[in-house]
């Protein structure tokens, strides 16, 4: 794996990263916030209590202190600067509320700045608070304090210290914080291990096509029945690469059968010039040695300018002509064409079906017919017929060639279409042939937006079907 | 030396053939995978040229049923130059392969390897007493002077050579010297025979009265 920044997967983990830290640092400040408030509002509400506590134990105080002057206003305090009042007492209960833990205090003054009565815990500086604050506040950033100003006294304040409180709220927050940072490491890992195995079929490609480009096809992504969107672009990836396997291969093999087919021509005129170029010959050696090797050029100027029409085709480099022509009438001087070979190999020639217009390329329609016909007879013993049947639908033309020959084994049929296939693997000098015939006729039917098929069993003979579509303007242009 | 060439392609199988003959082979042709094998298994050839592609049967093919019984050496002619075709045919047990085109003189020289190996012979030149015969070249000393042989007593005194100290007898002469198109009349071995002794000395082939020739024996 790559660990640069460009890296899709680092990046994925940095993004990751990052995300996974707002959103813990947001909820782990948030966790904070609230426990903070919630532990002040307990405190206010504890301060609350205690004031109202203090302030009803004022209220009361005198007339459980002295049942004698029960309705007597209560008492002034004693004067300023004096000890805590002795008449100032509280009930037991809430004394030891005020000394036991010294967590709370409580202050009380009158009218001047000092006051009247104090807890003994009560811290030694508190500013007398006035009318105008708020009636809590905080002190030295570690007191918190609440005030009233009520009858009988002047004002009555209880505080409390916040350091246990601080020191619980800074223990939570260091735990929030410590859980917080092992999450994020847990699920940076888990994230990270996550998303390379999310990546895993990237890479996997990334390899396989790395290995196809250096040259090997047959290479294919693994697959491991993954239906994701990864696994679905390996499939297709895959079958881009079968495909592109297939048409190289194609190409690979028609090339070396093109080689192989002008090797054979090739290999006969070195032989012949060496041989003859040994020793002196007669003129009729000279003639015969030039006869051959005539023979033998015209055999490869035949395939070299099937081969040309063959890639010219497949390139699609000329336009097909446009022309209204009757097919019948084409097929007749086809016929005519291969006449002196059905003489010669004692095979009768039958032409059926009427006038028929088509609108198409003449020459090369002429062409698929001469071929065909050539095909018939060079697979047709003597006494056989070949018959060339033409007729018309709606939508379509169609030109069949049968002949009374041997049939085509179900072997051969997938193949016989195929460049330089031979059924019966004879060569091509016989006739002449090429092995390119059958190709060219099928690659100028498509070229017309048709179709050539063939029906052909053992003993049966065979037949070539061409469609064609009858109505030329959706013809498919080279 | 008596050869097979099994080539479908008519202008090729002639072209070969008529070469070959010019070198002093006694040559059969085959046009067929079938015709070949038949020909290759009923007679001792001292060597087959094979093409690849034929009809019928291929060479390959061919190649493989002649391994069931005899071990003629094969050179075979094939048309790709891809390893894969090599070594299909070398596996098979073809002794050697040339790729077409191929020169002539590279036919011959690989043919002439073939056969050389073919009688365990590992050199171009077979010296005998005084004479030397030069396989390659196709000339023969006589105590370092050269001496003009026909094609056919060149064969015939190669063929001995490469077979020296062992016993040749007529009906196997007859069968390496001359091909199915050769007139069988006997006597023509007999006076390439006396030719050669002529020329090379009358001791140098050695008559085995009722079984054969033999040289340097």
């Amino acid at each position: 794996m790559k660990l640069f920044p460009q890296s899709l997967r680092w990046r994925l983990q940095a993004w990751y990263g990052l995300l996974l830290l707002i959103v813990l640092s947001a909820f782990g400040f948030t966790a904070h916030h609230l426990e903070k408030v919630e532990r002040l509002r307990n405190v206010d509400n504890d301060l609350q209590q205690h004031l109202a506590l203090v302030v009803n134990e004022l209220r009361a105080g005198p007339q459980r202190d002295d049942n004698a002057s029960a309705n007597r206003p209560p008492q002034r305090p004693q004067e300023p600067g004096g000890p805590p009042g002795p008449n100032l007492r509280f009930d037991s209960q809430v004394d030891a509320m005020f000394t036991e833990g010294n967590r709370y205090y409580y202050m009380v003054w009158l009218r001047d700045e000092a006051p009247v009565a104090r807890s003994a815990n009560a811290p030694r500086e508190v500013p007398r608070p006035q009318r105008t604050e708020a009636s809590t506040r905080d002190r030295e950033g570690q007191l918190r304090e609440k005030f009233l100003f009520a009858a009988p006294v002047d004002c009555v304040l209880v505080g409390r210290s916040m350091l246990d409180e601080e020191g619980a709220l800074f223990f939570n927050a260091t735990l929030l914080a410590g859980v917080g940072c092992g999450l994020f490491l847990i699920s940076l890992i888990g994230g990270g291990w996550f998303i390379a195995r999310a990546i895993q079929p990237i890479e996997k490609i990334t390899r396989t096509a790395a290995r196809i480009a250096e040259g090997d096809l047959s290479q294919r992504i693994p697959q491991d029945n993954d239906q994701s969107e990864l696994g679905q672009l390996s499939a297709a990836l895959n079958q881009t690469f079968a495909r592109l396997e297939d048409a190289f291969s194609l190409q690979q093999r028609f090339t070396a059968d093109a080689a192989h087919e002008l090797r054979t021509p090739l290999t006969v005129l070195l032989i012949q010039a060496q041989t003859t170029l040994a020793r002196e010959r007669t003129v009729e050696d000279y003639r015969d040695t030039l006869q051959v090797c005539e023979r033998t050029a015209e055999r490869m100027k035949k395939l070299l300018e099937a081969l040309l029409q063959l890639a010219r085709l497949d390139a699609r480099e000329e336009p097909l002509q446009q022309t209204s022509f009757d097919v019948t009438k084409t097929a007749s001087e086809c016929l005519e064409l291969v006449r002196p070979m059905a003489l010669e190999r004692g095979v009768a020639l039958h032409l059926e079906g009427t006038s028929t217009t088509l609108l198409g390329d003449t020459d090369r329609l002429a062409q698929v017919i001469t071929n065909l016909l050539t095909n018939a007879l060079q697979h047709t013993p003597k006494g056989g017929t070949v018959t060339v049947r033409v007729s018309r639908d709606d939508t379509s033309a169609l030109i069949e060639v049968s002949d009374s020959g041997q049939g085509i084994a179900e072997k051969d049929l997938p193949h016989i279409f195929e460049r330089f296939y031979r059924a019966d693997q004879a060569r091509t000098s016989a006739a002449g042939r090429t092995g390119l015939g059958l190709s060219i006729a099928l690659a100028i039917v498509e070229a017309h937006g048709g179709s050539l098929t063939v029906k052909s069993g053992m003993g049966q003979g065979s037949t070539f079907c061409v469609h064609l579509p009858a109505l030329v303007d959706k013809m498919r242009l080279l | 030396m008596r050869l097979l060439i099994v080539e479908d392609e008519p202008d090729l199988l002639r072209s070969l053939a008529r070469a070959l003959r010019e070198e002093g082979y006694a040559v059969d042709t085959a046009e067929d995978g079938e015709d070949g094998l038949y020909k290759a298994t009923s007679t001792g050839y001292d060597a087959i040229v094979l093409d690849g592609m034929l009809p019928i049967m291929d060479g390959w093919a061919l190649l493989k049923e002649l391994r069931k019984t005899k071990q003629t050496p094969v050179l075979m002619l094939t048309a790709r130059d891809r390893s894969a075709d090599r070594v299909r045919g070398l596996d098979i047990g073809a002794d050697d392969y040339v790729v077409k085109p191929f020169d002539l003189a590279e036919l011959l020289a690989r043919l002439r390897a073939i056969i050389r190996r073919g009688s365990k012979q590992s050199s171009a030149k077979i010296k005998i007493n005084a004479v030397e015969i030069n396989t390659a070249s196709r000339v023969i000393l006589l105590a370092g002077e050269e001496v003009i042989l026909t094609a056919r007593e060149y064969s015939l005194v190669e063929y001995l050579a490469l077979h020296r100290g062992e016993l040749v007898t007529r009906t196997v002469l007859y069968e390496h010297l001359f091909d199915e198109n050769d007139s069988s009349l006997s006597n023509l071995l007999d006076v390439h025979i006396s030719n050669v002794r002529k020329k090379l000395g009358h001791e140098f082939i050695t008559t085995r009265r009722g079984h054969g020739y033999s040289i340097g024996a």
